[in-house]
């Protein structure tokens, strides 16, 4: 395959603080490729968010990103400054944030929020930039475009707003698109439409996309490929098929186990017992061995392994899980 | 427009607020001791006299009459006038309000000028030594006295340094004079007037915005790329700026009421040296009016702050 879009080795993200610092991300590998929609899964507290934080150079002045190798198109994003990563940041790359009522501006009108970035990132000129942002509203369903755009945040609905920060994300044709749990906040009928929305935006240009969610069905139908994250670390990671068919991480299959379906009805869903760990001074073991059902004696003494099960498939894990309690 | 709809309704409160502040100084005036027209006259006078005086000023009358005829007088534009100065107590309003009007605006501009860029210059340093330096001096500010900090002004700046004169605001400009010479009486004391304000203000605006910073849309415009400075001054002030301004409106309505030592010590001829005077003689047609006029400007510039508010933020039109 050709050389991915995204490729980060062992990434580490710490957050200093009082007791301790919080590793919110523990040396983290993988790579997105051209197109690729990768789906990145896990509880809260699993440093879904921080990974994409971390790529987009947003985690600074809080915390401390370190990475064995972290390249973007091109880029050597662990040898950028500030400047260069700005640079970078709403026109390479782009993110939408999770919750639409808080990440606007109240107090600028949205025509002011999406054209100053079509201007300073693009350099266009104000009647450019305007009619631009007419059509981006257009594009991501905006009705009434050309009145709204002096229009404020607040006079918009929720999945109106994200539509919103969609058009800002997606104005400067960025390669890569980061949604932070950009349909968590919203209403079920309204997240079907966001989502299709993201989706076939990306199809029309190409763009790769990191969906993060803490819904496993949802990135089922989305993406190529999971990563599922648990305690900064990554539990597993594989095409969005092979995971299902047959999970090999103790944390998937919890994850699996605890989503309702409709096929099974009157199903008891089983709960992952106990909480996730707190995330300073970890042990270097698998840090899920305390709830895991499927728990060896090697699980409590050595790190877990990382284990290649086909094409495009591994898992940090010491237990041979059996295939027929995943999906058929 | 339902900004209007907003801002009229706080315009209705203006004559209630101003009903009950002038209930108040009329009664407070009226229940202190000591009786004004024998003050003036002394002791040694004829009783004829001093009823003659009593029924000028219509003390002659029952309190509630008396409140009604002073209010009723004040609506048509007419305070009284002064027991001891014999001249109409609007008159003296007329000279002194605007020295007083120039000093607080002086302090003002000083305040805002410090204080804003000192608040956000320590938001964005938070923790560091400067940012200690500034809330230090911030606090001396707000805890040192305006007469005190006034007296060591006017010893390091004027007597020791020669650099400014004491006194001199109010006095006649005359042909030739320089901008200097005109300008120079008001550094000192709008120093003294604004340390305090300064030190609130800086500390207001600091808190506004670290807030302001921690904000999700922050954040976003952060991912959006965009430089910097705009950031905080588009993104940041704008928001940041919205409790600071109505602040700041109130604040200025304060300092015309906060003169009165700082006229004193300046030998400045506004509203508190009048004030002064008055209280001292007793005086108390001159204490009313400049009171109610202290009074109608502290409401008038919580209705600027409240015009302000909704100019500022979006969010209140609707």
């Amino acid at each position: 395959m050709s050389e991915p879009l995204l490729r980060v080795k062992g990434l580490r993200t710490e957050i200093p603080g009082g007791p301790g610092s919080v590793v919110a991300v523990d040396d983290l590998s993988f790579d997105i490729h051209q197109g690729e929609i990768l789906g990145i899964v896990g509880e809260s507290g699993s440093g879904k968010s921080m990974t994409a934080l971390s790529i987009m150079g947003l985690v600074a002045p809080a915390g401390r990103v370190t990475a064995k190798r972290m390249e973007f198109d091109g880029w050597d994003l662990t040898g950028l400054d500030e400047a260069a990563m700005r640079r970078l940041r709403g026109r390479e790359m782009a993110m939408i944030f999770q919750d639409p009522m808080t990440s606007l501006n109240p107090v600028l009108s949205i025509g002011f929020q999406l054209i100053e970035q079509l201007r300073w990132r693009l350099g266009l000129s104000r009647r450019q930039a305007r009619r631009q942002a007419v059509e981006l509203l257009g594009r991501v369903g905006i009705s009434g475009a050309e009145r709204r755009l002096d229009d404020y945040p607040h006079q918009f609905s929720g999945g109106m707003r994200q539509r919103v920060s969609i058009a800002m994300a997606i104005s400067c044709e960025p390669k890569l698109l980061i949604a932070d749990e950009a349909t968590t906040a919203l209403d079920v009928t309204i997240q079907a439409q966001i989502t299709d929305l993201i989706m076939r935006l990306c199809e029309e240009s190409g763009m790769s996309v990191m969906w993060i969610s803490h819904d496993l069905g949802v990135v089922a139908g989305l993406c190529d490929r999971v990563n599922v994250m648990y305690a900064g670390r990554l539990a597993e990671s594989a095409d969005a098929m092979s995971l299902y068919a047959h999970s090999r991480h103790g944390y998937t299959r919890g994850l699996m186990k605890s989503v309702p379906r409709i096929d099974r009805r009157r199903q008891r869903l089983e709960a992952i017992a106990g909480r996730p760990p707190s995330l300073i001074d970890l042990p270097k073991t698998c840090p899920f061995e305390p709830r895991c059902a499927y728990s060896t004696p090697e699980c409590g003494a050595k790190p877990a392994p990382r284990r290649n099960f086909g094409e495009n498939h591994i898992a940090y894990c010491w237990a041979d899980l059996p295939a027929e309690e995943g999906v058929e | 427009m339902s900004s209007w709809v907003y801002l009229s309704r706080r315009l209705i409160q203006l004559p209630l607020v101003l009903f009950v502040a002038s209930l108040t100084i009329f009664s407070l005036l009226h229940i202190t001791p000591g009786d004004p027209v024998q003050i003036m006259l002394g002791m040694e006078t004829s009783p004829d006299a001093v009823a003659a005086l009593r029924a000028q000023f219509h003390l002659d009358q029952p309190l509630p009459m008396q409140y009604l005829i002073w209010v009723g007088d004040a609506i048509r534009g007419d305070l009284g006038n002064s027991i001891r100065l014999s001249q109409p107590v609007l008159h003296i309003i007329e000279q002194r309000f605007p020295i007083s009007l120039g000093l607080a605006a002086a302090a003002m501009g000083l305040t805002l000028v410090v204080a804003i860029p000192a608040g956000i210059f320590s938001a964005l340093r938070r923790n560091t030594f400067v940012d200690y330096l500034i809330t230090g001096l911030s606090i001396g500010g707000i805890a040192i006295p305006n007469f005190v900090l006034a007296l060591v002004l006017i010893y390091v700046f004027s007597v020791t340094l020669g650099w400014f004169p004491i006194t001199g605001i109010g006095s006649r400009a005359r042909v030739g004079d320089t901008l200097w010479q005109i300008y120079s009486p008001f550094i000192l004391p709008s120093v003294a007037l604004a340390a305090a304000e300064i030190g609130l203000l800086t500390r207001f605006m600091r808190s506004s915005m670290i807030d302001v910073l921690s904000r999700d849309y922050i954040r976003t415009a952060r991912a959006k790329g965009l430089p910097g400075w705009w950031i905080i001054v588009v993104h940041g002030m704008k928001n940041a700026m919205i409790p600071v301004v109505t602040i700041s409106a109130i604040q200025f309505g304060y300092l015309i009421g906060i003169q009165i030592t700082i006229e004193f010590i300046f030998a400045i001829p506004g509203m508190g040296s009048a004030l002064l005077e008055a209280v001292v003689n007793r005086d108390f047609p001159v204490v009313q009016g400049l009171t109610l006029m202290t009074a109608v400007f502290f409401v008038l510039a919580n209705i600027v702050a409240d015009t302000l508010y909704v100019l500022l933020d979006p969010r209140i039109r609707y």
